[in-house]
């Protein structure tokens, strides 16, 4: 090792130069023992090994970084003003520097802006739906319970588990025997009618929950009280506690709101209170746009002649020190207890047998949004890096072009290191403007992505560009700008070190003129991966647009009409039955001037199946009930109407009914998936759900329908004449008016009926199938803007290298023409140059995509995440626009005359 | 500054505790320190400075003159007085704590103090 002590001293003049990031006067102090423990650091690390000093050199930057603001900070303190002259001076001489070269300067400050910008924008998204506590006291303790599969409760790892609404019984057994909890409370979304006032009656989100909720959330009233213990009794006067919204909206924030009676509510109610303004119901149960408006106290009893069995959403909080795992043990325990005793306190709400599981209450409400971050923040950062790139191809042809000015600088006496100074202070002066530009894109760019975002994106009212995701922009644009700007900086005075500055320029030239290709090549790399990216969820959406939902959409018009509200205002004995009273409701609706074909449903297409019998097939082992079939009660025009094709057997009718032979209609998957062959028609099966358990005979086979996402592909399902099951129904109607026009008649029709609940939800169709698409729609948008950006940029990036070496190389390329050289030739050599570099970077894309494959794979749709096709389109595209990026210099390379290029040097 | 009754960041209380034995230069310090505390608590030449000086600034340590065989360039540290009362302050309270926890039979009884 001879040339030990040469080689750590040279690292530590490496060192030294680093050090310029810190402002004068703390150099001034610090500077010696600073490169002193960094030499004894180095010499070490040598010792060990190549990996070793590769670490310190990257713990060195970081530690450097790190020490900027203290250093600033002493500065200040210590030496007031006059020690923070010279960096200030520095960084006007690097505003200036920047002033004298606008056009450079806006690019440069540009690119990075966009990096940062998009990287902070989709950061503090992140931050929001996934990092942030939920809002209220003690959030990390909240912990969503509720009915599970059974193989599932304990979770696989650590894992959230599939939950669904918990059965009362099961909900007060928990509360009973666990001891896991500091409360546990039950929630129940539900909807309030009000009284006309004039335009129709109301229908207001509603909840019903027990009188823990606001204990174990941390909220007390604004106004008012919670709920008393005996206002929970089925028979207490009504009580009602309104958000603030409410009180503002419908009470006009009257002061004496409490105590006063609710008006246009159908039973007397007095409102007891007003929750604060900063209450956020929990989103884990509420969607943000379904915001409970009124909250009433739940009482167990209420509902019992509607719904025999039933389920509400359980909130608890872990007792301090209580870890989840422990509690979810204790409540598998509870479950198991139950199952021998009470069976039913356990049930899914589909019957079916399960156990009672927990999850956090913010695994419950991000859910499996997490995949499709991820995603968004892996683009930004791409976009970061290609940024950067970008900047640096930029900062090093400046470098490039600015021999003769740092000539004159360096006979005028400066020195390497003033030089490198100097360049410091403009990339640092870049990192501020860039960062400061970024942030400002981030304020548009959050504005932005909450207006376009899908509303299936929880927390979306935590996300902020806050102080927290404003340090780390802040760190990213230090970062961005200095690598970019002093690579090229550290290269110069490295070779400036004993020679003379005009021939160190010389010989960075030429070494740096190496590195624009690969700076740029890097940029394609990442461009082609995001544009890969973004022609897989592209592909993928179209395909979800273009894929058949198994029935006519157009023309169709859904609407929700309660019961409820028929049934009490009707003479007594005029509706004896839940279906007779549904034929009354289509009549109705089908005798509006202008609809065609009129019927009724329990579940929608593009709507989650409300029923899911269980079934048992002849053969079948006693107890293995089929599960995840979804049900639907239909009118017997429900095919009819939405034009589903038959594929055998016979359509349902109105000898169907109640009290003649259970009948199904079963789809072609059904027939697949469930049946391995046999003949659907007149087999008979059990069907199993919460009012118990019948046979069915299968007597007709239709296609397949879209049942809540086409994205789930088809799925099995089992149709029963609305005669045979209770259940709420939706009416389904054919018109060939506009929904505007026709909405009205509509309402009219349904008030006749019933007069207390309002219509609900009058869509058409072909909106519902928007909405249903409106996430995949904003992920292809969003990667797609990236990738435009990417591309943009990319080609920014060739076309400045490229130019700037055509514009190096003249003299040689005015001699080869004057040598004879065709101008086709020149032109090809540039335009190779140039495809050369995009070929490299293309490969290493295409190698990029295929990595960022598996991460995309969640989100796509009839598409294989390493569709050659795709990759090769993306890459087509990719050569194209390089193409187009080299042309304009290749162009420049031949039209200046040979003569003039030889003469002028 | 000799009412430091707040407890002692752990960083600092292992600097104190090996400038205790001999008075060291700062690689030397760093590399003592990382090694006791298990982890990088000084990153680097700037994390260390920036400590040494914070500590210079308490009284608790001071420039100390290079042992006769060392490198003239290398700065040396000492502990002061203070900076040895405060560091046995916080060996004594940690022992109370170590005492409790045997009281409160987290810990097996015995064991030297």
């Amino acid at each position: 090792m001879t040339n030990g002590p040469d080689e750590t001293s040279e690292a530590v003049g490496r060192y030294r130069r680093l050090l310029a990031v810190l402002p004068e006067c703390y150099r001034r102090e610090a500077a010696e023992e600073l490169c002193q423990v960094f030499a004894d650091e180095y010499a070490d690390a040598r010792r060990r090994g190549k990996a070793d000093v590769g670490a310190l050199w990257l713990r060195a930057l970081a530690d450097t970084l790190l020490s900027v603001p203290g250093a600033w900070w002493a500065c200040l303190r210590e030496n007031g003003r006059e020690g923070m002259a010279g960096w200030m001076r520095d960084m006007r001489g690097g505003f200036e520097g920047l002033m004298r070269r606008p056009g450079f300067s806006l690019a440069v400050t540009l690119t990075l802006g966009i990096g940062i910008g998009a990287t902070t924008t989709i950061l503090s998204v992140v931050d929001g739906v996934m990092l942030r506590p939920l809002p209220y006291d003690a959030a990390s303790r909240l912990v969503a319970v509720g009915a599970t599969h059974e193989s599932r409760a304990t979770g696989e790892g650590d894992g959230p588990v599939e939950l669904e609404r918990l059965s009362v019984q099961g909900y007060a057994a928990v509360d009973e025997r666990t001891r896991s909890f500091d409360g546990l409370a039950a929630l129940e979304p539900t909807s309030v009618f009000l009284a006309d006032a004039g335009d129709g009656p109301d229908e207001v989100r509603s909840a019903r929950v027990s009188s823990e909720l606001f204990e174990v959330l941390g909220v007390s009233p604004a106004l008012g009280r919670t709920f008393l213990p005996e206002e929970h009794r089925a028979d207490a006067e009504g009580a009602v506690l309104i958000t603030y919204g409410a009180w503002q909206r419908r009470y006009g924030g009257d002061p004496d709101v409490v105590g006063r009676p609710a008006p246009r509510f159908y039973q007397p109610t007095v409102i007891v209170g007003v929750l604060p303004r900063d209450f956020r119901p929990p989103e884990a149960f509420f969607a943000a746009e379904e915001s409970p408006e009124f909250w009433l106290p739940l009482q167990p009893e209420h509902n019992r002649y509607r719904n025999p069995r039933p389920t509400v959403w359980v909130i608890g909080k872990l007792r301090g020190g209580t870890s989840l795992d422990a509690a979810r043990d204790e409540a598998a325990g509870v479950a198991n207890e139950l199952s021998a005793s009470f069976p039913e306190a356990t049930a899914l709400p589909d019957g079916s047998a399960a156990s009672i599981g927990i999850n956090t209450l913010h695994d419950q409400t991000v859910g499996s949004t997490g995949g499709a971050l991820a995603v968004f923040l892996g683009s930004a950062v791409l976009l970061l890096l290609l940024a950067s790139l970008n900047a640096a191809t930029l900062f090093l042809a400046r470098l490039l072009d600015r021999g003769p000015e740092l000539r004159v600088r360096s006979a005028l006496g400066a020195g390497g290191s003033q030089i490198a100074r100097l360049l410091v202070s403009e990339a640092c002066a870049v990192a501020i403007l860039a960062g400061a530009l970024g942030v400002g894109f981030a304020y548009g760019g959050v504005a932005l992505f909450l207006r376009y975002a899908p509303s299936s994106l929880p927390n979306l009212a935590s996300v902020t560009v806050d102080a927290r995701v404003l340090a780390v922009s802040a760190f990213l644009s230090l970062g961005a700008g200095l690598l970019s700007g002093l690579l090229p900086a550290f290269r110069l005075v490295r070779a400036s070190r004993g020679g003379s500055l005009g021939s160190a320029h010389r010989s960075t030239s030429e070494a740096m003129a190496r590195l624009g290709p690969v700076l740029v090549g890097g940029q394609v790399a990442v461009a082609v991966t995001l544009l890969a990216g973004a022609s897989l969820l592209f592909t993928s959406f179209t395909r979800l647009r273009s894929a058949d939902p198994g029935f006519e959409t157009d023309g169709v018009i859904t609407l929700g009409v309660g019961l409820e509200g028929a049934m009490r205002s009707s003479a007594p004995g005029t509706i004896t039955d839940v279906s007779q009273a549904w034929d009354l409701a289509l009549e109705g609706i089908g005798a509006v001037a202008g609809v065609e074909a009129v019927s009724g449903a329990t579940s929608l297409p593009f709507q989650a199946p409300s029923w899911a019998p269980r079934l048992l097939l002849d053969g079948d082992a006693p107890g293995t009930w089929r599960e995840g079939i979804a049900g639907y009660a239909v009118t017997p025009e429900y095919f009819s109407t939405l034009g589903i094709p038959r594929l055998s057997g016979r359509w349902f009718d109105r000898s169907d009914r109640g009290d003649t032979e259970g009948v199904a209609i079963v789809n072609r998957t059904f027939v697949r998936t469930q049946l391995g062959g046999r003949e659907p028609l007149d087999l008979v099966m059990r069907r199993s759900d919460a009012f118990g358990e019948t046979p069915v005979r299968i007597v007709g086979v239709v296609d397949d329908v879209v049942q809540a996402r086409i994205e789930d592909g088809p799925r099995p399902a089992i149709y029963v004449p609305y005669t045979q099951f209770t259940g709420a129904l939706q009416a389904i109607l054919r018109t060939s008016l506009p929904l505007d026009v026709i909405a009205p008649d509509l309402r009219r029709a349904v008030a006749r009926f019933n007069p207390i609940e309002p219509v609900r939800d009058v869509m058409a169709m072909d909106d519902r199938m928007g909405a249903a698409r409106a996430t995949p729609r904003f992920q292809s948008a969003l990667i797609s803007a990236f990738a435009l950006v990417a591309v943009l940029l990319a080609a920014a990036g060739l076309y400045s290298s490229l130019s700037h070496w055509v514009g190096r190389r003249q003299r040689e390329l005015g001699l080869r023409m004057a040598l004879g050289a065709d101008r086709g030739d020149v032109q090809r050599m540039v335009l190779g140059q140039g495809l050369g570099v995009a070929l490299v970077g293309l490969l290493l894309g295409v190698a990029g995509a295929l990595a960022s494959g598996r991460a995309l794979s969640g989100l796509l749709y009839g598409v294989s995440p390493y569709d050659p096709m795709l990759l090769f389109v993306a890459g087509i595209m990719l050569l194209f626009v390089a193409v187009l990026a080299s042309y304009a210099p290749a162009r420049r390379a031949t039209s200046v005359d040979p003569v003039t290029v030889l003469n002028s040097q | 500054m000799a009412e430091s009754k707040e407890p002692l960041r752990p960083l600092v209380f292992a600097i104190l505790i090996a400038l205790n034995e001999e008075s060291k230069h700062g690689y030397g310090i760093m590399k003592v320190v990382n090694e006791q505390l298990g982890r990088r608590a000084l990153l680097g030449p700037g994390t260390l400075y920036r400590t040494l000086k914070e500590l210079r600034d308490e009284g608790f340590i001071e420039y100390a003159s290079s042992p006769k065989d060392a490198d003239s360039r290398r700065r040396y540290y000492a502990i002061t007085a203070e900076g040895r009362e405060a560091a046995r302050a916080e060996a004594a309270r940690m022992a109370d704590w170590v005492e409790l926890a045997r009281r409160g039979r987290l810990l097996r009884g015995g064991g030297a103090r």
